[in-house]
């Protein structure tokens, strides 16, 4: 199967759907290692993940097609988001939103 | 804290090793962080991606296609008449090991609800310890430790557990 014809459902990540879900966004404004990852997840996020659930979930990424690892720069490979992850965070943040929307519209009427 | 990245399989080394070691070697030693790589390590011996395994068979490393094949698909794991043998004779020479244990120790007075716990769930034990025969069989030696060890944990808890409650 060609994995670029693949939508890609980050629940099937399980308990690493959050984690990729961070790491989809960190990536969406330029490709990063994985200390800038978690920098820029503790700064948007206020959530830092250890390394084990980093690594995780950054291999389950890639796997899937969602990011692509780059050239080594110095001993850490900066990773990028590719076409099928920029769908899948796209489809993703697009849920949530109308989530959002419904919850915040049944605050007001409350 | 870099020693930790042993725990984990050497394909998962071979491709993020460099990078991880990288980033965990300037952090100072921390429980939560230990588990966590830990929790990581189970999680990469466990459930492999499948871009760590392919990239295994372009470097020709161990597998052929039709081999992996053979073995994850038609017909398991190449378990042969042998393998049955040993594994059979694993749970039934166990059990009934365990069988003349509590026989023997019944004729002992009072009541010995661990002992009595283990004795019962001894066969699970060594189930467990036959699936190196069949189940996992082509596993890594170090995958069946993980694999194995991990279920004799969780049963010697769960053991432990109704010892505790029939105390």
């Amino acid at each position: 199967m060609n994995r670029r014809d693949q939508s890609v459902d980050l629940d099937e990540f399980g308990r690493f759907a959050e984690p990729a879900l961070l790491i989809l966004i960190s990536l969406a404004d330029g490709p990063k290692h994985g200390y800038a990852i978690t920098e820029d997840i503790a700064t948007f996020a206020d959530v830092r993940f250890g390394p084990g659930t980093l690594y995780a979930a950054i291999a389950r990424l890639e796997s899937r097609g969602l990011i692509d690892a780059l050239d080594a720069d110095d001993r850490r490979n900066p990773y990028e988001l590719t076409p099928v992850g920029e769908k899948a965070l796209r489809a993703r943040l697009a849920s949530i939103q109308a989530v959002a929307r419904v919850g915040q519209k049944r605050l007001a009427n409350a | 804290m870099t020693w930790l990245l042993k725990l984990y399989p050497p394909r998962w080394r071979r491709r993020y090793g460099e990078e991880f070691r990288a980033l965990i070697a300037p952090q100072p030693f921390s429980i939560t962080t230990a588990i966590d790589i830990i929790g990581g390590a189970l999680d990469a011996w466990t459930r492999p991606q499948s871009h760590l395994t392919r990239a295994a068979h372009t470097e020709g490393d161990t597998i052929m296609l039709a081999r992996l094949m053979k073995l994850d698909c038609a017909r398991g794991p190449e378990v042969t008449a042998g393998d049955g043998l040993k594994g059979a004779a694993v749970i039934l020479g166990g059990s009934f090991a365990a069988l003349v244990v509590t026989y023997l120790l019944r004729q002992q007075p009072g009541e010995h609800p661990y002992r009595m716990a283990f004795l019962s769930n001894a066969w699970l034990f060594f189930f467990v310890i036959s699936m190196r025969y069949w189940l996992v069989k082509r596993w890594s030696a170090r995958a069946q430790a993980v694999y194995i060890g991990g279920l004799l944990s969780v049963i010697g808890g769960m053991t432990l557990l109704a010892g505790w409650l029939g105390r």
